[in-house]
């Protein structure tokens, strides 16, 4: 009798210590989170160091659940990440409250660190990129590519790449008109003139081209793109123009097909359908998708949604659309929004200004991969301008515009789950 | 016969006008259909007016452009050729006919096209420079290149084209090229160094293109035609080798027998790029070689200046910087008498000079600051005060001479010597905002709170002052412990002690202060204030057990997070144990999340973590 009582004793004991020791960390990104964006630094490396993460979806702003580790709680403390060390039945409520079909919440579980390569031309250049600054900031490590690795095949070995800024039409970002006699411009041309060369194109719209339809080919089979600022509409309508010489005398030396425009074909793009270029070459402007400053108004008002998808249907937009404010400061850039009629019907529209035809954020697939687009170039700074100094990131630890470039880096490594129906 | 041929005239006249007219109307319609766009339009009105004044080079340019431009290549080429047929001497009509060739293709029959003009070109550079602008049109810099060069060995002058080469050879990124033809600018016309050094400067910013500068130059041998001299120092500026930009620089110098302004201005220049050894050695030169330079007094004010300049960068690392309060110690005191003396002599050469007055102020400073002779420290302050009214230096020289009176004991020269700095005319709001501070300090010192609080209270709304974050400080003291009178006078007692370096006899006041629970915000101070004065007196032990001590308080603990932050300074700096140092500023992130310290502590933390692998 007493050795059953004994053992039943022993048995509580044990059940309330795995109960009362911690056993997870939870990673709040509500209005409580002191750095947003190292919080997803901090899931990164977790993956990287073979802990399990799940991203609960919907909870407290897209809360990460990590198990609990020493270094992990070490990490947070040294980037100041706010975070909450939960019991196992902590953590066991705040699944089932997060898995509950009453609530418009999901969990994710986040498999391995996906391995990210941004496209980024050698040299210096007169802007920065935002996906940088913020893998920079978080600790994300990433590798760069540019022409060359693409087109040798080097896409295989990530599961993500970021395009900022550039111009896949191969007209140099249409900087002519204001720079062209600019030191950085004409070194940018010789550099991507000697390359085209190299890799054995008459012309750099040649080589963008290439470069493209290999991108494509990289989403097409399971790869993830997110593109920002001009790098967005250039490549689509690179993809557009991948039979037509679309660029003036002095971007590849001899003149546009006159028909170029009617020779489009908007089947091969991924995200716009039915656009008009900008023929004329010293337009800053590629067609007519980028929103104009002049229809944006007042710096004041500008301001976009967030939309609200259904965590358990439509777990992808979720994902990329978790966030602690669903109304985010606008910000311009050489492509700032997308107007809504241009937009292929298969694309899903995640962040726009209400009302209006201007989309900030959108998301679709292509074979088995995804491809993101984000209008504007630096969350942070509403017009950032050729030379201007890099956003000091350590002063905008909690932005929400940032954040929507991060989830996009987490989000492949989510397990894929099989569709409801 | 004659009358019937003059009325014909006349009336032929009026008739070859109006299709004159009529033409230059199509003519201006066809460049408004491009204008539009309407391409297909304007080449056809265009082929219409050409085809009846084919001579018409308007018409005949027109119609080539808008060819190009809807990629008719063979068309244009057809119209080009029946040009050159008629006018084979047109050289820029084959530079044209190249170009389409290219488009189309042919590029091979471009360059043929051209090297044939070429080889009957002879000396007329109009042919060089109209066929190497077509082939920069289009791009192909090598072929421009080819041409300039042709150009260069068929003329007799063989700068004509060097401009234009040193430029495309930029663009290729062949700078050793590029030098080359600058250096036969600079031959032929040395007065042209200027302009060069402005075309040159933007290719030294470039990383892969400055080794190449250097060894091209250096193959020049400047040392022999020292025109190129001043291309290399600068080069070697940029690529931070001072020491062979200083020896060219002195070559340079006397070889054009310059009496040293060249070697002058390198010296001021190393000197405001904190290259203090350097300066300091192009200032000995000058000294030695030129002492009767119209600049010899500022020679010898930067030459002591550059040194004491460079003592301060030996001494950085004996200093301590990480301690919150420093016990003084007399660190290289020769080399400092050495200093002394450089400027005793600008003052015995230059008397009742600006340069003079500067002499004083740094022997005033070094006195005080490094040898610890504050009598004799505020004696050459003292000079400057009575008998240099006017110069820059003479407000900070009160400042300084109020410092030392208040470490003597005298409160009243302190004070009056703030007041002169608060009521002279010429002295700057930083400087008399300083003198503010000063003197609120003072009177905090001598128990006189309200005044004191006060006059903080003026410095604290000047915001962008760096004295500010000293004046809140002193005014959040102020502030919490006023109407604790007899001990806030007490903890002025212990930081007067500190003011004037006297550690240990602080810790005794502090002491007892630290036992009054009662005044926890004075308690709680004098605990930390006296863990900072133990660190200034290399007490590490019983610094750290006072730091221990405040942060295991349960209750009211007020600086638990500087404790930590201090007692990890400690081992990092003072005790040299890296791994404690960082298993206190992880205990400080954990323990106070909201610290001022957290900042730093991370910064730490990351740096020792590099260190450590």
């Amino acid at each position: 009798m007493n050795n059953r009582i004994f053992l039943f004793l022993l048995f509580v004991s044990f059940l309330t210590i795995q109960l009362v020791a911690q056993d997870k960390i939870l990673i709040p990104m509500d209005l409580r989170q002191t750095d947003h964006l190292k919080a997803y630094g901090i899931t990164f490396h977790a993956l990287e160091n073979g802990l399990k993460a799940d991203w609960l979806l919907n909870y407290r702003g897209g809360s990460f659940m990590i198990d609990y580790s020493n270094q992990v709680l070490s990490e947070c403390r040294i980037e100041g990440v706010f975070f909450q060390e939960l019991s196992a039945s902590q953590s066991a409520d705040i699944y089932s409250f997060v898995q509950s079909e009453d609530q418009n919440m999901e969990l994710m579980r986040l498999e391995k660190a996906p391995k990210v390569a941004v496209f980024v031309p050698p040299g210096f250049q007169p802007w920065d990129d935002a996906v940088t600054l913020a893998l920079e900031y978080s600790k994300i490590p990433y590798e760069k590519v540019f022409n060359e690795e693409i087109l040798r095949g080097d896409l295989e070995k990530y599961d993500w790449l970021h395009l900022h800024h550039e111009d896949f039409t191969g007209q140099y970002g249409k900087f002519y008109a204001s720079f062209s006699n600019a030191q950085w411009y004409i070194d940018q041309q010789i550099r991507y003139e000697n390359e085209a060369k190299k890799l054995g194109f008459k012309k750099v719209s040649e080589m963008m081209r290439a470069v493209s339809l290999t991108i494509k080919k990289f989403i097409g089979q399971g790869g993830f793109m997110f593109a920002m600022c001009s790098a967005t509409d250039s490549y689509d309508i690179a993809l557009a123009a991948h039979q037509v010489d679309i660029c003036d005398r002095m971007y590849d030396g001899d003149s546009p097909d006159p028909q170029a425009q009617s020779k489009l074909d908007y089947t091969n793009t991924l995200a716009f359908d039915k656009f008009n270029l900008e023929n004329n070459p010293f337009v800053y402007e590629y067609s007519d998708i980028d929103i104009q400053p002049t229809e944006i108004l007042n710096q004041e008002n500008d301001y976009f949604t967030l939309f609200e998808f259904s965590a358990k249907y439509d777990p992808v937009p979720t994902m990329l659309t978790q966030n602690h404010a669903n109304v985010i400061r606008g910000f311009m850039g050489q492509t700032t929004m997308f107007r809504k009629e241009l937009i292929k019907s298969s694309v899903i529209i995640m962040g726009e200004r209400q009302g209006i035809n201007q989309v900030k954020y959108i998301h679709g697939n292509f074979g088995r991969g995804t491809f993101t687009f984000y209008g504007g170039h630096d969350p942070e700074d509403y017009q950032h301008a050729v030379g201007d100094p890099p956003t000091e990131l350590t002063l905008y630890k909690n932005s929400p515009g940032y954040r929507l470039i991060l989830n996009n880096v987490l989000f492949p490594a989510a397990k894929k789950k099989k569709q409801k129906t | 016969m004659n009358i019937k041929f003059y009325i014909f005239f006349i009336l032929l006249i009026p008739t070859l006008l109006a299709q004159q007219a009529n033409l230059q109307n199509k003519f201006m319609l066809a460049q408004s259909y491009e204008q539009m766009g309407e391409l297909e339009r304007a080449t056809e009105v265009y082929e219409e007016v050409y085809k009846t004044q084919p001579e018409n080079y308007q018409f005949f340019f027109a119609l080539n452009r808008i060819y190009i431009q809807i990629k008719e290549y063979d068309k244009s080429i057809q119209i080009t050729e029946a040009r050159l047929k008629s006018q084979p001497n047109d050289y820029n009509l084959v530079g044209m006919l190249g170009v389409t060739l290219y488009l189309k293709g042919e590029e091979k029959k471009t360059y043929e096209l051209w090297d044939k003009l070429l080889e009957q070109a002879g000396g007329n550079q109009n042919v060089y420079r109209i066929l190497s602008n077509y082939a920069i049109e289009l791009r192909t810099f090598d072929k421009a290149i080819e041409i300039l060069v042709k150009g260069k060995n068929a003329s007799p002058n063989k700068t004509i084209y060097s401009y234009d080469l040193a430029n495309l050879y930029s663009l290729r990124m062949q700078y050793a090229e590029a030098i080359n033809e600058y250096c036969l600018l600079i031959d032929t016309d040395p007065n042209q160094i200027k302009q060069i050094e402005g075309r040159i400067y933007p290719l030294l910013a470039r990383p892969e293109a400055l080794p190449i500068i250097i060894e091209t130059l250096e193959k020049k041998n400047p040392h022999i035609n020292t025109n190129y001299a001043p291309l290399l120092i600068n080069a070697y500026l940029e690529n931070l080798s001072f020491e062979k930009a200083l020896n060219l620089n002195f070559e340079l110098d006397r070889k054009l027998n310059k009496n040293g302004t060249e070697v002058f201005s390198l010296a001021q220049r190393l000197y405001s790029l904190k290259e203090y050894s350097f300066a300091s050695t192009a200032f000995e030169y000058l000294l030695n070689n030129y002492p009767s330079s119209a600049y010899v007094s500022q020679i010898k004010l930067g030459f002591a200046k550059t040194f004491e300049a460079s003592l301060e960068e030996k001494i950085q690392s004996s200093l301590a910087l990480w301690k919150p309060y420093n016990m003084p110690k007399v660190l290289l005191k020769a080399d400092y008498e050495k200093s002394i003396d450089a400027y005793k002599e600008i003052i015995k050469s230059y008397p009742n000079s600006e340069v003079a007055v500067e002499a004083y102020y740094r022997i005033g400073v070094i006195y005080e600051k490094r040898l610890l002779q504050i009598d004799k420290a505020k004696e050459s302050y003292n000079f400057i005060a009575q008998n240099y009214k006017m110069s820059n230096l003479y407000s900070i020289s009160c400042e300084a001479i109020s410092r030392i009176a208040l470490l003597q004991n005298e409160m009243d020269i302190a004070k009056e010597y703030l007041d002169v700095i608060l009521a002279f005319p010429r002295s700057q709001p930083v400087e008399k905002n300083l003198a503010k501070f000063r003197k609120a300090e003072l009177l905090y010192f001598s128990g006189d709170f309200e005044e004191s609080r006060s006059l903080v209270n003026e410095v604290v709304s000047f915001f962008k002052d760096n004295i500010a974050n000293d004046a809140l400080e002193l005014s959040i003291l102020l502030n919490t412990s006023i109407n604790d009178s007899l001990l806030l006078t007490r903890f002025a007692v212990a930081e007067l002690f500190i003011f004037k370096k006297k550690f240990s006899d602080a810790i005794v006041i502090l002491e007892e202060i630290e036992t009054n629970e009662q005044a926890i915000f004075l308690s709680n101070y004098a605990s930390i204030t006296k863990m900072e004065c133990e660190i200034a007196l290399d007490n590490f032990p019983t610094a750290l057990k006072i730091g221990e001590k405040i942060v295991s308080k349960e209750n009211l603990n007020l600086f638990g997070d500087k404790a930590l932050f201090l007692s990890a300074q400690i081992y990092q700096f003072g005790i040299g144990s890296d791994k404690n140092a960082i298993e206190l500023y992880e205990q400080l992130l954990a323990k106070y999340p909201n610290s001022l310290y957290l900042d730093k502590a991370r910064e730490e933390i990351n740096h020792l973590r590099k260190k450590v692998s």
